[in-house]
């Protein structure tokens, strides 16, 4: 074993100063800091894949679940800043709780990692219960004010991207609203379709079995576009509610350090891969839309600005 | 008929290739477990929960349903062999079968236990299929009020279904809850008891709980006693096939048997133990000649084989139409559910029908698995004996160990499994009740989110707990097995003083 060790390390001192010229050498490890099975693991697993051809080294898929992704997260800041290890980032452990606790994130979102690449935006979808009287969100704002803290909205837990949408209504429009939080996306959409609250804000996949079956309706979304799924449904935008913008992204890094020629190369094979047919179909099947126009030069720019947009609302996770 | 749709539904999933396969693994998982004294569905369930993650819920669930029967079958066949019950349920199989076998019968009773058993599960799969519909439309009442007053019936239960002492059940059950408590509060987001730790704040993995506390604590158990019931004399294997004379002696009794352990199935606290000892009990009062019992006689084997086997079918009534669990196994099974993000309870008919009816087909299919499992690979199973547990626990818990990890791929689950199963060890050393922590675990959960969130939006009126009739129907029960399980205690008391 010894005698490995010390090859390895032997080698590995010969190959590190060239590391750059030769990128991609061995694996790459791309963490995500969700369970295997969810929506985030299977977009990585899809890219991860792509990926693989486009730089002919393996990329390898490893969840480390936990914590609503801190556990991963906090993992890969830890990694060595060599380009080996990448990080599938997401609006929830980067922004959302950095600006609401604070005190429970044990990484700096902006300052210990370099972001690359932006992969998707998905803004959500409102829904309401069939027994709700309104059917847009300029009818839900005026049932609102008629009547305060009547309505509930659910959410699949605390400070998530869904929470955010429904207090980040509430703060555009100036009304009020109860937050239900669950543990899971499944029991509030049940919930939901049996009466039991009143408003949910959720992304298009998991809504649309749903709505398709009748037992849900669809009154807006939270995009600055119509979704391509519920096309009737006016955006927050167009119902004069632009601060009610949200959007759950996610975006590609790697450890703060990591050397400016590896992370260009990690940004062309990424964009290379957005543009990529199995990519585009796969977004469009799952009702995701893309983080356009954040790269390498402005990934953490953006994770700043969004942090920023969080903390302005001004609520704590309850 | 809506029935035969919803039948064709359930064999549709069921008989899928995959379905089938995972089917067929439970039953042969289970069958063996059943054969080895010590290793329970209990403790097997529990390890193997980490594998269900990557499954579809359908093949999880019908694989682990398939481990709980199947070890009903597997613990008859040793027990008329070698008289060495593999399975609590087949103590009573073992009274009148080891001495069929004694008598060179040991063909016929096997063959008894296994028709009788086939009979029991083709009859509970069909109670089960009649009895969902009723139950199906009382679902859409069910609110976080009415979930919160099922929660309260069910941790009453689990501290009455225990036949520990109720202060040791009750003292169970809470620890129970608060080992749960660690973690992020769902309805503040706030943490709780996890000093700080990332790792702790999903809280406990109920599988590493599970693991721990049902499967490694008790393999420690086993090990520290002494191989038992080695090299006993094993009964020859004779004609399989029973006569029709025989067939028709046995069918009274596993008519019977079917229906007693139906119904003791579908209570809570009841299971495939009590209903076999109660279906002993029934046919030595009906027969004409009560003075075989004991020294052989069929309807012995007979009642109870198809009692414990339809109970243990049974028990999956409330949970798959309620969600609550009647023993620790069916606690495990929420757990199985609450992996793939389906809340156990009523409207898992509704919002999984594919699941509900595939389960409930896959114990007919899997049942008929078992008879051709079980009768003619018998030699097999009893040669399993001789394997040494000093050899096949540690390999069991390697292939744990693995699978905690598996659950985050992280070594901290390991550790945790590690901490939970010394603690876990503590408990069975005692001789203090696992089950009760257990159910306390995965209830107590449950209770406090639907209490918070039954209160959070009625803004915290609580006659909102009292509101419907089926939550006072399960206030009304909850308080009848609180006098019920004082009554006893009140009793032998009364007796101690007496004397």
């Amino acid at each position: 074993m010894k005698k490995i060790g010390m090859a390895i390390a032997l080698s590995l001192s010969m190959v590190l100063p060239a590391m750059a010229d030769t990128y991609p050498s061995r694996p790459i490890t791309w963490i995500v800091p969700f369970a295997a099975g969810g929506i985030t693991d299977l977009t990585s697993r899809k890219i991860a894949e792509v990926l693989t051809e486009k730089l002919g080294q393996s990329v390898i898929v490893e969840n480390k679940p936990g914590a609503g992704g801190f556990v991963g997260t906090k993992e890969a800041s830890l990694a060595p800043a060599d380009g080996y290890t990448v990080v599938y980032g997401s609006s929830g452990p980067l922004s959302i709780s950095p600006a609401l606790d604070p005190s429970k994130v044990t990484y700096d979102p902006v300052k210990d990692f370099d972001w690359v690449h932006g992969i998707t935006a998905s803004p959500q979808i409102i829904v309401a219960s069939t027994n709700m009287p309104f059917n847009t969100i300029e009818e839900l704002v005026d049932y609102a004010k008629e009547n305060p803290g009547k309505i509930n909205f659910g959410s699949p837990g605390n400070g998530t991207a869904q929470h955010l949408g429904g207090e980040l209504l509430k703060k555009a429009a100036g009304i009020d609203m109860v937050h239900v939080p669950y543990k899971a996306g499944a029991t509030q959409m049940v919930d939901l379709a049996s009466g039991v609250i009143d408003l949910s804000f959720e992304y298009a996949s998991v809504v649309a079995p749903y709505v398709e079956e009748g037992k849900m309706k669809v009154i807006g979304t939270t995009g600055t576009a119509r979704s391509p799924k519920f096309p009737d449904a006016k955006t927050v935008v167009e119902a004069g509610f632009p601060d009610a913008v949200n959007v759950g992204w996610t975006i590609v890094g790697v450890p703060a350090g990591t050397p400016a020629e590896i992370k260009q190369k990690l940004n062309e094979v990424l964009g290379e891969a957005m543009a990529d047919e199995r990519i585009v179909k796969m977004l469009e099947a799952n009702a995701q839309g893309r983080l356009e126009n954040v790269d390498a030069t402005n990934g953490n720019e953006y994770v700043a600005k969004e942090i920023e947009k969080y903390r302005a609302l001004g609520v704590s996770a309850q | 008929m809506e029935l035969l749709d919803h039948i064709a539904l359930g064999l549709s999933v069921a008989l899928t290739f995959e379905n089938l396969a995972y089917a067929f693994v439970g039953c042969l998982l289970g069958t063996l477990i059943g054969v080895l004294p010590g290793l329970g569905p209990l403790a097997t369930i529990s390890m193997l929960l980490p594998l269900t993650y990557s499954l579809q819920p359908e093949a999880a669930l019908i694989m682990l349903a398939g481990i709980y029967y199947g070890a009903q079958y597997g613990g008859s066949t040793t027990a008329i062999i070698v008289n060495l019950p593999g399975e609590s349920s087949a103590v009573v199989t073992a009274l009148d079968g080891y001495q069929l076998a004694r008598q060179g019968k040991a063909g016929l009773a096997l063959a008894t236990a296994a028709l009788s058993s086939f009979f029991a599960g083709t009859v509970a799969a069909i109670f089960i299929a009649f009895l969902a519909k009723p139950l199906a439309q009382v679902a859409f009442q069910f609110g976080p009020a009415e979930y919160f007053a099922m929660m309260v019936v069910g941790l009453i239960l689990a501290t009455v279904l225990s036949n520990a002492r109720m202060i040791e059940s009750i003292a169970m059950v809470v620890f129970g809850i608060l080992l749960s408590c660690i973690g992020t509060d769902i309805t503040s987001g706030d943490e709780r008891f996890t000093f700080g730790a990332t790792k702790l704040f999903d809280g406990l993995d109920f599988v590493v709980m599970a693991m721990a506390v049902f499967g490694f604590a008790e393999i420690i158990k086993n090990l520290s006693e002494e191989d038992q019931g080695k090299n006993l004399g094993t009964a020859r294997i004779t004609r399989l096939m029973p006569r029709w004379a025989e067939i028709k002696a046995m069918f009274g009794p596993a008519a019977r048997g079917t229906a007693i352990g139906s119904i003791l199935g579908v209570l809570p606290g009841g299971g495939a133990a009590i209903g076999s000892f109660a279906s002993y009990a029934v046919e030595k009062k009906v027969a004409k000649d009560p003075e075989l019992f004991g020294r052989g006689h069929l309807a012995g084997v007979a009642g109870p084989e198809a009692a414990n086997n339809a109970a243990s079918q049974t028990s999956f009534i409330p949970l798959l139409t309620l969600g609550m669990p009647s023993n620790a196994v069916m606690a495990l099974m929420v757990g199985a559910m609450m992996i793939h993000d389906i809340t156990p309870g009523p409207r898992v008919m509704e919002t999984n029908p594919s699941l509900f009816w595939g389960l409930i087909a896959s114990m007919w299919v899997g049942n008929l698995m078992l008879v051709i499992l079980n009768l003619p690979l018998v030699g097999i199973w009893v040669r399993l004996l001789s394997v040494p547990y000093k050899l096949l626990y540690p390999a069991i818990m390697l292939l744990c160990c693995i699978g905690a990890f598996s659950l985050k791929n992280d070594v901290f689950e390991i550790y945790l499994c590690a901490i939970m199963c010394l603690a876990g060890y503590i408990v069975v050393a005692l001789g203090l009740p696992a089950a009760p922590l257990l159910l306390g675990f995965i209830l107590g959960p449950m209770l406090e989110e639907n209490l918070r969130r039954a209160l959070l939006i009625s803004r915290g009126d609580f006659s909102v707990l009292f509101s419907s009739w089926i939550s006072l129907g399960f206030y009304a029960v909850a308080i009848v097995s609180i006098i019920a399980m004082t009554a006893p205690s009140i009793r032998t008391k009364r007796e101690v003083l007496e004397e």
